[in-house]
């Protein structure tokens, strides 16, 4: 597996990514994470990276009672000895899809949210692991935890997902403590933690329960979601601004403000990065005008580049 | 334009309110959601760019009904229809109408009266001119114009007083109307036109009041009217009032007597007793306010005789000066008609069968009807009691020459006209040659024209019995009074010949009828008017000798002149003797309520005088009484705190009070600003929901 992702990357921005207006305007959250993972496959037969998920490991010898189907025939014709070939098993990965749907999440400048993006990026995670063959599971929350699915690689559990995903936001405020500390004490298999969210809360506990996270051997990937409009702010207009979370209002008179404010943004930007760095997580940012099929490129990507394999469990 | 109260005009600064809003609130409305404020500091809103002001028009709207709101409450009103108050700068000619009529004895009514008087002739600046009248049943020009503006302006007023000062309330009724109009008349007369005219009318304003002839009067412009009414302490008065019987002087069969007793609408009490002179059964009576009861007093000891008058008082209503009732009764008098001619009072084709039933005998009179053929000789004695003598013109001449006689002795004489041939008698009777008559051709006749003016047709001058188009006339005759002196038509037919006529001849008249009332000629005797005319012509001969009992307080009394000789006296109640130049006819000093006894007569006579009736009657009247009339009043209130001791800012406060209170200009203005809400809502959601949409 050595070439990397990196080559395919300019056959992708040439224009065969999926416009995220175009895939947003398919209601169906399973459609579009079929959509997008489809895609994703049809340029992955283009690539040379075919088979990438069973991937040969190693040899051992024949025992009686091993499956006949694993025996290298072609082993034994050419030194008529008997091998059986071992592969690379990620179906049984457990990953869990931690999804943030506080009320910050439904902000949009564009004709879709960010929960609407997040949820498609889910579902399409949720879609392409599954198609793998790994074990899926799913955590929404606020500042609490709403939904738990254990992950599972079942018929009918995609579904299920989808149908969790497919939720209207509830209320609250985001808050990352709390679901991350309960959901250390729930899976206690390690796997891999995939947390979408805005990330738009103070940052103090995170380091805290991401380190916990990632302590306990779970392989966590941090997908921050934000809108464009919170990455410029180019508000124009003097109005009250509105908290999405606590309601609370302030007149703002943008083009006053915005200096201040990307000022902010950044720190708490490169702050978060800072800290995921230190703790060996992964961090995308992800603006919602970005095709989703470059999130599962960049996501992949990363994983490869980063020289981790992900972790495993033989049969 | 002015306004009441231009302290709400300064409400006129809220339209700051919406400008402001307009500004800040616009903007401030929108908010924008956002996902998170944590990285975001308040800045200060500006509101500096005039581009910030959007929807002017609405804002305009907004701005206006402020405005008009504030503009409303401000209570504007326009200046040019107020009259001027009074300023010292400005010359008035003033009218002081005071009441001196017997309502006035009430309480201190009198003593308020002089004291708004007083107030008001001292209020007189130099250059006034005031004229003070007081008045009653008539008005009495205390003062007129000349002779305030010519004595001592210093002295005027004081002048004034002491005139009003020396007068007292009078036993006359209050004759308000005729007052007024005498006032304007005196405020009219020679008058300078610039000089503002004003009449100040000081009275109780009784409900009794008479208000004739303002029905109908033209008020001139310019003439300012202020009524101070002064009111008693103690309101409501209770009154008798003779019954029907009683009043036209008739005794009653019984002796008992019916007196009305009236309360007015404002009294207290309704319990009263009524007790007589002549030490009879008297009478509890309980009415109600503002109703009447006729109340029969039995026959008393001492019953009512035509010489001895008697007095009932009522007690119990606080009010003094009615209380009396006077009443004074004659005799029932046989009175003779002479009928001269031959027709059988049996036979109903005659003219006799209908005069026997044209006297009924009534209390103060009995009829005594009396034929003479021709053959029986007429006497002077058969004048003596006559009143009225009647036949047809076919009387000899012996007939003719006693009817002369009684016309000279003063009895009436109407004589029928059967054809037209037998004008002889009339000539006979009038000294002169016989008129010329004739047929009339027609099928029949009416009466065309009628002379309601005249004492015998006058009762009938009420529409309800003025109809005589029913008495057809079958046989009419045409009689020419050419040449007759004082003849007067007091009837006449359609085709304008004359049907009655009237010539004085003697002391007396002659009536002459240019047809009869048998059935044969007309419809007369068959007629309900059969009956009142005869009476009338009855009452017509004898009314210079038969004299009523009972008058009211300022009636002339007439006096008998026939048969008197030399001068009479009247003796008043307070016993004064009033000596009459020999053949007075009438006695005007009727100035009190009481007995008056007239001397020097064969026989003594003697008569009651009351109060007037409607004096008694002492309830404010209607407040809109006179201004229905047409009269621009202004009434002052009815304290004496409250008196004309004129604040000229208060004056004019009220008067503008009053004229805002009529132009309600704020009504106008708050329903315009009521429209452009309206407006300004539905332009309002048409610009919000046109935003919501865009």
């Amino acid at each position: 597996m050595s070439p990397s992702l990196q080559d395919a990357r300019p056959a992708v921005s040439g224009g065969s990514f999926l416009d995220p207006a175009a895939l947003m305007r398919i209601r169906n959250l399973e459609l579009r994470a079929q959509v997008v993972v489809e895609g994703f496959w049809s340029g992955m037969h283009r690539s040379p990276f075919h088979g990438f998920s069973v991937e040969f490991t190693e040899y051992r010898p024949y025992v009686v009672g091993d499956d006949l189907r694993y025996l290298d025939w072609r082993l034994v014709a050419r030194s008529d000895r008997y091998y059986i070939k071992k592969f690379e098993d990620e179906t049984n990965l457990p990953s869990h899809l931690l999804l943030d749907l506080s009320p910050s999440m439904n902000f949009k400048s564009l004709g879709w949210s960010k929960r609407d993006y997040a949820a498609t990026l889910a579902a399409t995670f949720s879609q392409f692991l599954h198609d793998q063959g790994d074990a899926v599971g799913l955590l929404t929350f606020d500042d609490r935890v709403r939904d738990y699915l254990p992950s599972r690689h079942r018929k009918g559990h995609l579904r299920q997902i989808m149908l969790a995903l497919e939720k209207q936001s509830s209320a609250g405020t985001t808050s990352l403590a709390e679901p991350l500390k309960r959901i250390v004490e729930i899976v206690r298999r390690r796997g891999m933690m995939l947390l979408i969210s805005d990330l738009l809360a103070p940052l103090e506990d995170l380091e805290k329960n991401l380190g916990h996270l990632a302590a306990c051997g779970h392989d966590v990937v941090v997908f921050q979601v934000l809108d464009p409009a919170e990455t410029t702010f180019q508000f124009q207009k003097a109005t009250r601004f509105e908290d999405m979370e606590s309601g609370r209002d302030l007149y703002l008179n943008p083009s006053a403000a915005r200096a201040r404010y990307l000022e902010a943004f950044g720190q708490h930007q490169s702050a978060a990065k800072s800290l995921c760095e230190r703790l060996g997580i992964a961090f995308h940012v992800l603006t919602t005008d970005v095709p989703l099929d470059i999130a599962l490129f960049e996501f992949l990507r990363d994983r490869l580049a980063r020289g981790r394999k992900p972790v495993k469990t033989r049969r | 334009m002015n306004f009441l109260a231009p302290l709400f005009l300064a409400g006129a600064a809220a339209v700051a309110l919406p400008i402001l809003l307009h500004l800040i609130r616009r903007t401030e409305r929108e908010k924008t959601p956002f996902s998170s404020l944590m990285f975001l500091q308040p800045t200060p809103p500006q509101m500096t760019k005039r581009s910030r002001l959007e929807n002017l028009f609405l804002l305009l709207l907004r701005c206006l009904v402020l405005a008009l709101v504030a503009f409303a409450f401000s209570r504007p009103y326009l200046q040019q229809a107020i009259t001027p108050p009074l300023q010292k700068t400005e010359r008035v000619r003033t009218v002081v109408l005071v009441d001196t009529s017997a309502s006035l004895r009430r309480d201190d009514l009198w003593a308020q009266a002089k004291q708004r008087a007083a107030s008001v002739l001292r209020a007189a600046g130099a250059a006034d001119e005031v004229a003070l009248v007081a008045f009653d049943r008539q008005p009495r020009v205390l003062i007129d114009f000349t002779r305030w503006t010519g004595s001592a302006s210093t002295e005027r007023a004081n002048l004034a007083v002491n005139l009003i000062e020396s007068e007292t309330p009078s036993w006359l009724s209050t004759h308000l109307g005729s007052a007024m109009m005498r006032g304007v008349e005196l405020l009219e007369e020679k008058a300078d036109a610039q000089l503002r005219k004003r009449l100040v009318v000081i009275s109780d304003f009784q409900d009794g009041a008479k208000l004739d002839g303002l029905q109908g009067y033209e008020w001139p412009k310019g003439v300012e009217v202020r009524l101070e009414q002064i009111n008693a302490r103690n309101p409501g008065n209770a009154a008798l009032q003779l019954g029907a019987e009683l009043a036209s002087g008739a005794g009653t069969t019984d002796g008992s007597i019916k007196v009305r007793v009236n309360n007015s609408a404002d009294a207290k009490r309704d319990q009263f007793r009524i007790q007589r002179s002549d030490g009879g059964p008297g009478a509890e009576a309980y009415v109600p306010a503002g109703q009447s009861r006729v109340i029969t007093l039995a026959s008393g000891t001492n019953s009512l005789t035509a010489t001895n008058g008697l007095r009932l008082s009522l007690t119990g209503d606080g009010q003094a000066f009615d209380d009396s009732l006077f009443i004074q009764t004659r005799r029932q008098e046989t009175v003779r008609v002479l009928f001269l001619g031959n027709d059988d009072p049996k036979d109903s084709a005659g003219l006799a069968y209908y005069l026997g039933r044209a006297f009924p005998e009534t209390r103060t009179r009995n009829v005594e009807l009396l034929l003479r053929p021709t053959s029986v000789p007429l006497t002077a004695a058969d004048l003596k009691d006559a009143a009225l003598v009647i036949g047809s013109t076919r009387l000899t001449a012996g007939q003719a020459a006693w009817a002369k006689q009684a016309l000279a002795a003063g009895v009436t004489v109407l004589l029928a006209l059967p054809d037209s041939t037998s004008t002889e008698a009339i000539g006979t009777l009038l000294g002169r040659t016989a008129p010329n008559a004739a047929d009339l051709t027609s099928n029949y006749s009416l009466f065309g024209r009628i002379d309601f003016q005249h004492p015998l047709f006058a009762p009938f001058a009420d529409p309800r019995f003025s109809d005589f188009t029913r008495i057809h006339f079958w046989k009419a005759r045409q009689l020419s009074t050419n040449g007759i002196p004082g003849a007067r038509v007091v009837a006449a037919y359609d085709s304008g010949d004359a049907a009655l006529m009237e010539i004085p001849a003697g002391r007396a008249s002659l009536f002459v009828l240019t047809s009869t009332w048998t059935p044969a000629d007309s419809q007369l005797a068959l007629s309900s008017k059969f009956v009142p005319l005869l009476s009338g012509l009855l009452d017509y001969g004898r009314a210079r000798q038969v004299f009523a009992r009972q008058f009211f307080v300022g009636d002339s009394v007439p006096l008998p002149t026939n048969g008197v000789a030399g001068a009479l006296s009247v003796v008043r109640p307070d016993g004064k003797r009033e000596a009459l130049a020999a053949g007075t006819p009438l006695f005007a000093g009727t100035t009190e309520p009481g007995f008056y006894r007239v001397d020097g007569l064969p026989e003594p006579l003697s008569f009651a005088v009351n109060l007037s009736p409607d004096e008694s009657r002492t309830a404010p009247m209607a407040a809109d009484a006179l201004s229905n009339l047409g009269v621009p009043v202004k009434l002052v209130p009815t304290t004496l705190a409250a008196a004309p001791k004129a604040d000229p800012a208060a004056t004019l406060m009220t008067a503008a009070n009053e004229l805002e209170g009529r132009q309600k200009l704020w009504r106008w203005v708050l329903l315009a600003a009521l429209g452009i809400v309206l407006i300004e809502t539905w332009l309002a959601g048409r610009l919000s929901f046109g935003g919501k949409t865009a």
